[in-house]
């Protein structure tokens, strides 16, 4: 069995198992797009175990080990992966410009596998995943749940990311066995590279929080937002937070 | 009769065109002035950083730049949400010195140190009349990010003392997230403004 899919059965199993085990008590939970915040925070902490135990670690010496050109290497391929995806979605949203910008930096920085970034300077691909197309589609973002391992999601985007999963290059090259071998690791791989890149951002708000779920929560709803190239015209948390400020109060 | 007649005009027009380019000039200066609030926090901030080797110092030294540059009332205010309301005056005191000092200690923390950051200016946007939102990257060398998307929101509640009262980097508002996570507390205890104090508390104290 292929490591993807152990690693695949081991998200279902932990997901089934601890959503089962929910009991969902309506004075607990802190945020309306949160209905399972019980069991959420359940599998919050045992992720929280898991990067202690293991990837905080492995980022921690990557930081340290890892030449920045070589780490630069790293994070540009992980990007690079992700473009047949983004020109796909932003095919799906009529983002066509997009969608050929993604296209033509994918099949130049092809040539070395994504590592090197041929085309600095011109015009970036702006990120598109399958739960932003949905989106677009008018579905609906539906409650938070977050999964072992990958960490909290709208069900809409955890939903996605089982598209945006199959959608990787290296998925074209199943016959080749060492080429599926990279497949494999390429999650870990990606895994460690943004928990090294993001490590004083998670660290604070695994360590300096009041409480660590509530601060990632918000994180990734803002972050996530943020991203969408359709709310640009839409108010933020923040923008309503200041709408309706009553100094005198 | 006639010359009177066009110096009338030239002096009506010459007091429209001031009136007309009076508004612009406000809203420019007023951008203007948060952005150089934001250079002249990021230049202290930069100076504690190169000079200051002892943490409790520094943590001080920060904790003087906070009640100096940011608005600590409206950001405690507006962090508690509904809450405020039901909290006693004595509560409210006592919660805004303790997210002062909270907000102090985790810069300090976060810092680390790092010290030749600089503030590459992107845009400075009025929101409203009292708001103006400077934007711009913060670029960190030898960081494993070594640019950071950032935001600030400058509240000119007092039209003379610009006062920061939000940072937001990469679309992550650090009022919104304290604002969660206090209201998450409270709800949990209850609706109990205290025991937002005490794990504030406890926080600090460990």
């Amino acid at each position: 069995m292929k490591l993807y899919r152990v690693i695949e059965f081991i998200i279902l199993f932990f997901a089934l198992f601890l959503t089962s085990c929910s009991s969902v008590d309506r004075k607990q939970v802190t945020d309306a797009r949160d209905p399972f915040e019980n069991s959420n925070r359940n599998i919050y902490a045992f992720n929280n175990s898991l990067d202690t135990l293991i990837l905080e670690p492995i980022a921690l010496g990557y930081n340290s080990v890892i030449p920045k050109y070589a780490k630069t290497a790293i994070s540009n391929h992980v990007s690079w992966a992700s473009l047949p995806n983004t020109a796909l979605n932003s095919g799906l949203q009529n983002k066509w410009e997009n969608a050929a910008i993604s296209s033509l930096h994918f099949s130049i920085n092809a040539l070395t596998f994504g590592t090197m970034n041929l085309v600095d300077g011109d015009k970036p691909a702006v990120r598109q995943d399958f739960g932003q197309t949905l989106s677009g589609f008018g579905v609906p973002q539906g409650p938070y749940i977050v999964l072992p391992i990958t960490g909290g999601k709208t069900s809409r985007h955890a939903f996605a990311e089982i598209f945006n999963l199959i959608l990787n290059p290296y998925s074209v090259f199943q016959k080749n066995e060492q080429i599926t071998n990279v497949f494999s690791f390429q999650p870990v791989l990606s895994s460690i590279s943004w928990r090294a890149n993001n490590f004083d951002f998670i660290n604070d708000i695994k360590y300096n929080s009041l409480d660590a779920y509530v601060r990632a929560r918000s994180a990734y709803y803002q972050n996530r937002f943020g991203n969408m190239q359709e709310n640009n015209d839409v108010p933020s948390e923040a923008d309503s937070l200041f709408e309706n400020l009553n100094i005198e109060g | 009769m006639r010359i009177n007649f066009k110096f009338f005009i030239l002096l009506t027009s010459t007091f429209f065109l001031f009136i007309a380019s009076l508004p612009s000039n406000l809203l420019a200066s007023k951008t203007e002035n948060a952005t150089t609030l934001v250079n002249t926090l990021l230049d202290k901030v930069n100076n504690i950083q190169k000079f200051t080797d002892n943490e409790e110092k520094k943590q001080a030294e920060f904790l003087d730049l906070i009640q100096t540059y940011f608005d600590m009332d409206v950001i405690a205010k507006v962090s508690t949400g509904p809450y405020w309301r039901i909290a006693t005056l004595n509560e409210k005191e006592h919660y805004t010195k303790l997210i002062t000092k909270l907000i102090a200690d985790v810069t300090a923390s976060n810092l680390g140190n790092i010290t030749n950051f600089e503030f590459e200016f992107e845009a400075s946007i009025p929101k409203g009349e009292k708001m103006v939102m400077v934007s711009g990257n913060l670029l960190i060398p030898d960081q494993s990010i070594s640019s950071v998307a950032i935001k600030w929101r400058i509240s000119f509640l007092n039209e003379e003392v610009p006062k920061i009262i939000d940072i937001e980097f990469e679309n992550i508002s650090m009022l919104v997230t304290q604002k969660e996570e206090n209201i998450a507390i409270i709800r949990k205890n209850g609706g109990v403004f205290s025991a937002l104090i005490n794990e504030m508390e406890n926080k600090l104290t460990k």
